[in-house]
């Protein structure tokens, strides 16, 4: 499992960053929000129940 | 449901935790959502699926599936939900966050 495994992310591995536009077009880069604790939840489409 | 249940369950939420969530939509998508259900946290678009890759998280029928991490203050992932019931992930994450720094 080296850094450029795709799968297996684990407790004790840094979390990938990314930046990716919120709801009113405004970036959000993982790396930006360092020194606080980030809850990612992943969920299946904006449109259904969720 | 999980995203209404963040929205809940916020208030009492530690000031240094920030409650984000991903799909495979696009940003009016995200709009629409967030504002049909009150959502004040970030709603990212992830239209092309490349973060939900990237972070291993399987997609079924074109959408990510439900996971969650839980990331601490130095970008390390502390926790991961493999399986996440949508009615209790927010409590089940705030618990967490009493043993997460």
């Amino acid at each position: 499992m080296g850094l450029f495994s795709n799968d297996d992310l684990k407790p004790g591995d840094p979390a990938p960053d990314f930046d990716l536009k919120d709801q009113a077009g405004k970036t959000v880069r993982l790396s930006g929000l360092r020194g606080k604790r980030v809850v990612l939840f992943f969920y299946p489409k904006a449109d259904t129940p969720g | 449901m999980e995203a209404r249940a963040f929205r809940d369950e916020g208030p009492k939420y530690p000031k240094d935790v920030a409650v984000v969530g991903i799909s495979k939509d696009t940003v009016e998508a995200q709009e629409k959502f967030a504002k049909k259900n009150g959502l004040s946290f970030p709603l990212l678009a992830d239209a092309n699926g490349e973060v939900i890759r990237r972070y291993g998280v399987d997609l079924a029928f074109g959408v990510a599936k439900r996971k969650s991490f839980l990331v601490d203050s130095k970008g390390t992932i502390a926790k991961v939900y493999e399986t996440v019931v949508p009615s209790k992930h927010a409590a089940e994450v705030l618990k967490d966050l009493e043993t997460v720094r």
